[in-house]
């Protein structure tokens, strides 16, 4: 495709770039009225807003089942603001999730089914290190904040 | 009984939502070949595992907090929030408009939820709700059908008693 079909490849670009810029511009010239919708009534917005997010996810592949599981996920994700929970970890999993999946398998089928695979090579084992220490440095973090703050008023004193 | 090793009940009902999601996963899993549920069901342990800590943690115990100074010393001491009733009230509108575009589809939902939002729970005028609703509702027509050329859905109730053409 890149070396018989050069001429749509670098249509293709620069329409891209040109799309690029073009918005760039279009985006300049609207933002101030843009930013009118800022103080419209909340109470006005969230129903519209709520509607047209809804439509959006419909539309992605016109299922109504992604409509149910849009408001599903925007009620677990009120609540985990409610109860301060990160929300991050979650869309970070749902991204990562399925292709750690894969390479699970994968790697599982090189070690013949086991998971012994995982700590006979070097890569695999830094990986599991640096995860245990992401685990363990809170509690590491809070000892040593702890023990900091006990000599502060010792120091102060002297 | 509102209260639970010194914190509302309220306060553990998201961590035991996600456990006992786990247990529900591992139940349903045990009878899936050992390759296809070997990596969800070490993430539904690990999850068990976590939101039993989190459960310790959320205790206002001496376990409880020794848990929480050690594992997570940023949590916070209590969240708070407007009153449950408009919770509850924001939570029900969103399933009401999820069931009646289920069910009536999204040229009836859509109109319907942003009438009764505006009116009664915005307790804006008549002319600016209707204004609102007819101008939201012809934008996003004018979007989904005549730019983007979709079907819009027609609704589980509509579909089969009112079957189009």
């Amino acid at each position: 495709m890149l070396m018989n079909h050069q001429v749509e490849i670098y249509g293709l670009i620069w329409a891209l770039t040109g799309a690029c810029i073009l918005g760039s511009c279009v985006g300049l010239l609207v933002a101030r009225p843009l930013a009118r919708l800022t103080v419209i009534d909340s109470q006005v917005l969230v129903p519209v807003v709520t509607t047209v997010a809804l439509l959006g996810s419909w539309a992605v592949d016109r299922s109504i089942e992604n409509v149910v599981i849009t408001a599903v996920f925007g009620i677990l994700g009120y609540l985990m603001i409610r109860f301060d929970y990160p929300r991050l970890a979650l869309v970070v999993a749902m991204v990562l999730g399925a292709g750690a999946e894969r390479n699970f398998h994968q790697t599982s089928m090189m070690g013949d089914g086991g998971l012994a695979i995982y700590l006979h090579r070097i890569p695999s084992l830094v990986l599991l290190m640096g995860i245990a220490a992401v685990l363990v440095s809170p509690a590491i973090r809070g000892i040593l904040g702890r023990r900091r703050n006990s000599r502060a008023p010792h120091e102060v004193a002297r | 009984v509102k209260n639970l090793f010194g914190r509302p009940v309220s306060h553990y009902l998201l961590s035991a939502g996600f456990a006992a999601s786990a247990c529900a996963f591992l139940v349903t899993a045990w009878g899936y070949p050992q390759d296809a549920r070997a990596f969800p069901a070490a993430i539904a342990m690990a999850l068990l595992a976590f939101t039993a800590l989190d459960l310790i943690a959320l205790t206002n115990t001496a376990v409880g907090s020794a848990v929480r100074r050690v594992l997570n010393p940023t949590i916070k001491a209590d969240a708070s929030a407007g009153p449950v009733s408009r919770q509850a009230a924001a939570g029900l509108s969103l399933l009401g408009l999820v069931a009646a575009l289920v069910l009536l589809g999204i040229e009836v939902a859509v109109p319907l939820y942003l009438f009764v939002s505006l009116r009664f729970r915005a307790r804006r005028s008549w002319a600016s709700t209707l204004m609102i609703t007819a101008g939201v509702s012809v934008a996003l027509w004018l979007l989904f059908v005549a730019a983007l050329r979709l079907d819009l859905y027609r609704g589980y109730l509509l579909t089969r008693f009112l079957p189009a053409g």
